[in-house]
């Protein structure tokens, strides 16, 4: 049974409920609304964006559900990235931060977990002024604390 | 800036989510960038803390100092609190205050050392000066997660015991919300402080916990019956008794690990469960691990019946399932492969170093046959994993009803070193081909929840069912066969269809000509199970299976896809209808029936399969040829020696390869072999991965390959166009400037890239910086370099220093022995 979801500029989207329910957020709307042919509203997803939802959601429809009291544990993370994800997540930076933030907004915790990493990678290597200009942070340290948090580094690096 | 790249970054989930697959020196790097930035990589470096045994008395203690006092005629003692640990720290003072002041974040904490096979022991100093301290948790230390206190106390110092006692106790007290806890003991403190702090904190959450420790004399009904006062099924009895007791505070523990160690005996345990004439109290937890532990420890006063067999009320497995009847994950065996690692020593001898207990007790099966499964059964109906691996009480007969009930909903299967365990009753896991699914109807295999996980290491006498896991179980992911020895011709002839593997260890024999004989399952309708062909056969029936049928050779090359080639099918056809067996026929599709696969005498129409592995012996259709021209002239591009004449053995090993190449989900592959070996007038050969043994057909598994462990195999990956085939095609074949340099360096020299100096530089010559981007590929561990045929110790060392050159994540690992060590292989046991 298709599911239509609404983005954000009003554009429709039909997709099999298997493929939407990876979604936890579409889930528990479905869940509550039961049998019906309306269609759910994404307010916060762009049709560019709930497109490439889309997309990963149809390769990894066969996943298993991850469980989450073990993706929770902090002991238990891993960096590996599949090959498919990988090219998945090679677009620019605002589709990928475009990307983790619908993740975030329709628990769609593996979508979330890939970008993550994905951005964790860009920062891998980078010295401090390096990753302010990777990502545009503004520096909000005085000269005073910058120099006390590089000699903390130091020491606990040394530990 | 743009905003979903502020906004992004601003979510703290979403940064911690970041953060948390950064290594330390990034973390490091992000605290500087900013405010918010460095609040939450701080947050994240100190989720996980490890407090080694040495630095405990810094952190996690306190000295009191005793002065006497002398006054007139009495003397006193005056006790003071100490200035901290600062006198006899080795800790620097900022570490300790950095500590308390940010242990609030730390959700996971190591106390003691992390392996728990080693002795770690408490640093204590001056003990004649400062006799007394005392523990002394920082107030922050409040909101741990998981616990693991590994911590080894001599037990002539009671001092030290006291005190680590005292510190396992106020960490369990002060941490209500502990999920998980691992407590690792030996002697002291012993496993009576662990239960009284359990028994006086309510720890809700708690969903896991890991002993390892000696339980001698009761320790394991004291701890059963604490996990049952907790359990919910507890619980709802109080509830109807209305009990005017204060309710306990239960837990959904979820798993309990027992790893016996130094005196754990649970013979006692064992004779109160006979003896009692009270219901077992039930214990709700799903999964549940015992290492370790004897059988002969606690039977050494048994009393035999008039069979000579015991009673079933003698047994630990059956007083433990009693225990836990919503059990879904049963392991008692052994923690020999959580510790074994790749190396020159076999698994199958690892095994025999160091459990050599069940040799001493052969044989072993005590009670009668089915009478301990059907205690299984009853007590645990809901086993969806199981671990008996290493066990001896258990007989074929218990096996087959034990696989039978539980293969529709069985995921996991670990029995290795399990003699008891017979191809026939293995093959209860084997669902009938989709052939005879079609032929007549819905089989209730269809319904089944699909075996993933599969460990028959170290018991040659399954090898005959082998294939027929990889030909008809598709939902594997992890398969496990070390010293199982199987003919490479049973594993041809068909696609295999468990591509879903991410971890293979098998080993394989390539057999240096082709040999009629082979052995043959078919799927018996009226049992409703696989059979060895042959089983109650009479010598008609055997020959209608068309077991003395020629078997030509070269086996067919596999396309994609392929539901794969059959064997001679005109004598199978006419078996169908004499007797219950569905062998199916071969004419056009997959049989049922297994046949040496790299029969192609009967090749009919519909086979579309090329041989390209045969280009000398004018086996093969006209198709085959031109692809396997094809291949040759693009590998003639490479190799400047003649092409040869390719043995029947390279034949195989091509064909193996092209199998395994299906396997793009592989994360972890280990194989085993060995050359030049002899058995019963047979020779064997083994996979040699090279480039002209079909090396080149595991390109595919660069997708996701991790780990190949070959310290069992006689292999020859040390030749130079072996390396640089796995640099370029498991290390950086997304690496276009490599790629490039790479190219330009061959061809401008025949001599391997860096032979001459640094590996890096000489890429480099060109202007290119390589860019090393981190491949999949980690570990390639037990490549021999003691020199092969065309290959020198000299020149094997230096190419795998090349390789090591090319990426410097990749680890290799080298195998320097000379000699295989001697091994049983059952029936191709080693002289």
């Amino acid at each position: 049974m298709p599911v239509i979801l609404v983005s954000s500029d009003n554009q429709d989207f039909k997709v099999d409920k298997e493929v939407a329910e990876r979604s936890i957020l579409i889930k528990n709307m479905l869940e509550d609304v039961g049998e019906s042919d309306s269609p759910i509203p994404l307010p916060n997803v762009t049709a560019a964006v709930l497109t490439k939802v889309i997309e990963y959601c149809e390769h990894h429809r066969n996943d298993p559900v991850q469980v989450p009291e073990e993706t929770d544990d902090p002991r238990k993370r891993s960096n590996d990235i599949e090959e498919w994800d990988m090219k998945f997540m090679q677009v620019d930076q605002e589709m990928l931060f475009e990307i983790i933030l619908a993740a975030n907004y329709l628990d769609i915790k593996p979508l979330l977990d890939v970008g993550c990493k994905t951005v964790a990678n860009i920062i891998k290597g980078k010295t401090p002024e390096e990753i302010r200009k990777a990502f545009n942070i503004v520096n909000d340290f005085t000269p005073e604390e910058e120099a006390q948090i590089k000699k903390e580094n130091e020491w606990a690096e040394d530990r | 800036m743009t905003s979903s790249n502020s906004e992004a970054i601003a979510i703290p989930e979403i940064l911690q989510n970041v953060f948390l697959h950064l290594d330390r020196p990034s973390l490091h790097a992000c605290a500087r960038v900013s405010r918010l930035w460095r609040s939450w990589s701080l947050h994240v470096s100190w989720l996980i803390y490890h407090i080694p045994s040495q630095d405990i008395i810094d952190f996690l203690a306190q000295r009191c100092v005793h002065t006497r006092i002398v006054d007139g005629a009495s003397e006193r003692d005056q006790e003071t609190d100490s200035e901290g640990c600062q006198l006899i720290q080795s800790k620097k003072p900022r570490f300790v205050r950095e500590f308390k002041k940010q242990c609030f974040r730390i959700q996971s904490l190591t106390v003691g050392d992390d392996s728990h096979s080693e002795l770690a022991v408490m640093r204590t100093i001056d003990k004649d000066v400062f006799p007394k301290w005392a523990s002394a948790l920082p107030i922050g230390l409040v909101n741990l997660v998981h616990l693991r206190f590994g911590l080894y106390c001599l037990t002539h110092a009671p001092i030290d015991s006291t005190f680590s006692a005292d510190i396992i106790a106020g960490l369990i007290s002060q941490n209500p919300n502990l999920q998980h806890l691992e407590f690792f003991s030996y002697r002291q403190p012993s496993y009576r402080v662990l239960f009284t702090a359990l028994r006086s904190s309510p720890l809700q959450q708690l969903r896991r916990l890991e002993l390892c420790c000696g339980l001698e004399d009761n320790g394991l009904s004291e701890l059963l019956d604490l996990l049952a006062t907790r359990s919910k099924f507890e619980h709802a009895e109080q509830d109807q008794e209305r009990s005017s007791e204060p309710a306990t505070a239960s837990w959904n523990l979820e798993e309990l690990i027992i790893r016996r160690r130094g005196g754990s005996s649970f013979e006692r345990f064992v004779r109160d469960s006979r003896k009692s004439t009270a219901p077992p109290r039930p214990v709700a937890v799903r999964k549940l691990t015992l290492f370790n532990f004897c059988l002969a420890v606690y039977l050494h006063e048994q009393e035999e019946d008039e069979s000579g067999r015991f009673q079933i009320d003698w047994s630990l497995i059956y007083h433990l399932c009693r225990r836990f009847p919503v059990l879904q994950r049963l392991q008692l065996s052994s923690d020999i492969p959580i510790d074994y690692m790749p190396s020159p020593v076999s698994f199958e001898n690892h095994i025999y170093s160091f459990l050599r207990d069940l040799d001493e007790f052969e044989p072993f099966v005590i009670w009668n046959p089915e009478e301990l499964a059907m205690a299984i059964i009853k007590a645990c109906p809901k086993l969806t994993a199981i671990d008996l691996s290493h066990h001896r009480e258990l007989h074929p007969e218990d096996w087959d009803l034990l696989l039978q009930h539980y293969a529709p909903r069985l995921e996991s299967l670990s029995a290795w070193n399990v003699d008891q365990l017979h191809p026939q009753e293995l093959m209860r896991l084997v669902p009938p081909s989709p052939t005879i699914v079609s032929r007549f109807g819905v089989h209730p295999s269809q319904k089944w929840v699909g075996l993933q996980e599969l460990d028959i290491s170290a018991n040659s006498s399954l090898a005959p069912a082998i294939h027929m896991f990889l030909k008809f179980v598709p939902t594997l992911r992890h398969f496990k066969a070390l010293s199982v020895p199987v003919e490479a011709n049973q594993l041809l002839g068909f696609d295999w269809v468990c591509t879903n593997l991410e971890t293979l260890a098998i080993h394989i024999l390539i057999p240096t000509q082709a040999w009629p004989e082979c052995e043959i399952w078919h799927w018996d309708v009226g049992k409703d199970r696989w059979r060895l062909i042959g089983d109650d056969m009479d010598e008609d029936e055997y020959e209608y299976l068309g077991m003395d049928a020629k078997l030509p050779f070269p086996p067919t090359v596999q396309e994609s896809g392929n539901g794969g080639r059959q064997e001679d099918s005109s004598s199978d056809s006419e078996s169908n209808s004499t007797h219950d067996s569905d062998t199916d026929t071969a004419s056009a599709s997959d049989t049922d029936s297994e046949s040496d696969s790299s029969s192609n005498s009967d090749t009919s129409d519909s086979e579309s399969d090329t041989d390209s592995s045969s280009d000398s012996e004018g086996s093969g259709d006209e198709d085959s040829a031109s692809v396997i021209t094809e291949l040759a002239l693009k590998r003639a591009s490479k190799v400047a020696t003649p092409k040869k004449r390719l043995t029947h053995s390279m034949q195989i090993q091509i064909a193996i390869c092209q199998q395994l190449g299906r396997l793009t989900r592989l994360k972890e592959l280990t194989l085993e072999g060995r050359e030049d070996y002899r058995y019963d007038n047979k020779e064997w050969d083994c996979l040699h991965l090279t480039l002209r043994t079909g090396l080149d057909y595991l390109r595919p598994l660069q997708t996701n390959l991790q780990k190949l462990v070959i310290f069992q195999l006689d292999e020859e990956l040390c030749g130079q166009e072996e390396m640089e085939w796995i640099a370029q095609n498991w290390v950086h074949q997304d690496n276009k400037a490599w790629q490039r340099a790479f190219k330009t360096h061959r061809s401008s020299s025949l001599e391997p890239p860096g032979s001459n100096g640094s590996p890096a530089a000489a890429l480099g010559e060109e202007g290119v910086t390589p860019i090393l981007l981190c491949p999949k590929f980690r570990e390639l561990l037990g490549v021999s370099v003691c020199g092969k045929r065309q290959v020198s110790a000299r020149e094997a060392n230096m190419n795998a220093a090349w390789l090591e050159g090319q990426c410097p994540q990749l680890k290799v690992e080298k195998d320097v022995t000379g000699n295989r060590e001697s091994f049983f292989y059952g029936q191709y046991q080693d002289y």
